[in-house]
């Protein structure tokens, strides 16, 4: 049988079935409006939760955010991401920590920690330059997204170390606790 | 007569495969950016910052709570260093030092709320912590010093904090114990 002869049958074949049915055989539609209604309802939504913090943090692989009772929103601010590993800044990893979760002392003077300050130092810089462009007051707000297991005198280094290249105003990153 | 030529116009269809396309590819992009935990800050302040010059009323430095958190458990002190000293011992000492179980925040909480009642000291805290202390001990410290049942995140506006809040105003001092 040829494919055209092939083809003929098949439309016969399905007529028959269709007569025996009683009507006609319907061609099949793709309903895009409900499809469109719903994709559009999710885009809305997801659009409404992308916007409405000033920051967005993501938490680095295998971090883990300290729940908190507290229910202050973020405030503007550059992040800082410490866990037992490395402590990353502007998406690079700044300071290796060691086997104890400490920071590396090569990396330490006293309680600064001198890459961190390095490019803390360049973004004090750049954002009170733009402050300055825009007439506004720099705040100098860091957020730490620390891990939950972080030591404390890492994050009095940490502190210390924002705190010489002038930020004045720290927040610490917690998930709130459900409401 | 003459059948009227029927053109492609007379049938207007609108195009949404390529909206489809648009929306199928904001859909992943959006919610790689989502929130998954809601997140929020607690504002802490290095120790020079002038936190309580900010409240309006600068406090006398007799006045201060002093909240040092060790491994052994709290020890809780309003005024001068060498002051009287509460300690709240840790509940559960089999438990390691990043486990939230080992403390007692409940005690801690009853604490400041008791301090907080007598109306004598500033809603300031001076916290200080062992090295190896987590952080996530560190925050639930500071929910326990502020009140399980303070929200801060409707009194931002200028306006007093509810009176639940006790002590909301985290100062960060290493070796504020030591002196």
């Amino acid at each position: 049988m040829t494919p055209e002869e092939e083809q003929a049958f098949l439309e016969r074949k399905k007529a028959k079935r269709a007569g025996k049915r009683g009507f006609a055989e319907e061609g099949a539609v793709l309903g895009m409006t409900s499809l469109m209604d719903a994709i559009t309802i999710i885009v809305t939504y997801l659009l409404k939760n992308y916007g409405s913090d000033p920051v967005v943090i993501a938490p680095t692989a295998g971090q883990k955010v300290p729940n908190s009772t507290a229910d202050t929103p973020i405030q503007d601010g550059v992040p800082i991401y410490v866990t037992q590993r490395a402590i990353t800044f502007m998406d690079r990893r700044v300071v290796q920590m060691d086997e104890n979760g400490e920071v590396d002392p090569a990396a330490l003077q006293g309680h600064l920690i001198g890459p961190l300050y390095d490019l803390l130092a360049e973004e004090a810089d750049r954002a009170k330059k733009m402050a300055e462009g825009k007439g506004e007051e720099w705040e100098g707000r860091i957020i730490l997204v620390g891990d939950q297991n972080l030591k404390f005198s890492v994050l009095v280094d940490v502190m210390y170390t924002a705190g010489r290249a002038e930020f004045r105003e720290y927040a610490f990153c917690v998930v709130m606790k459900n409401q | 007569m003459a059948k009227p030529r029927q053109s492609a116009e007379d049938d207007p269809q609108t195009q949404l495969l390529p909206v489809m396309n648009i929306m199928l590819l904001l859909i992943p992009a959006l919610l790689l950016a989502m929130e998954v935990a809601r997140m929020g800050a607690i504002e802490v302040r290095p120790p020079t910052s002038g936190a309580q010059a900010e409240l309006g009323h600068p406090p006398k430095p007799e006045d201060r709570l002093r909240v040092f958190i060790g491994t052994d458990g709290f020890e809780v002190s309003v005024g001068k260093r060498e002051g009287a000293t509460t300690k709240i011992p840790v509940r559960d000492g089999t438990r390691g030092p990043e486990d939230l179980e080992r403390y007692d925040f409940a005690a801690l909480e009853a604490e400041a709320a008791v301090l907080a009642e007598r109306g004598a000291v500033d809603p300031v805290v001076l916290l200080d912590a062992e090295g190896d202390v987590s952080m996530a001990t560190l925050v639930a410290a500071m929910d326990a010093l502020r009140g399980s049942e303070c929200r801060l995140g409707q009194t931002r506006a200028g306006e007093n904090p509810p009176d639940d809040c006790h002590f909301w105003n985290v100062i960060v001092e290493p070796g504020a114990r030591s002196g």
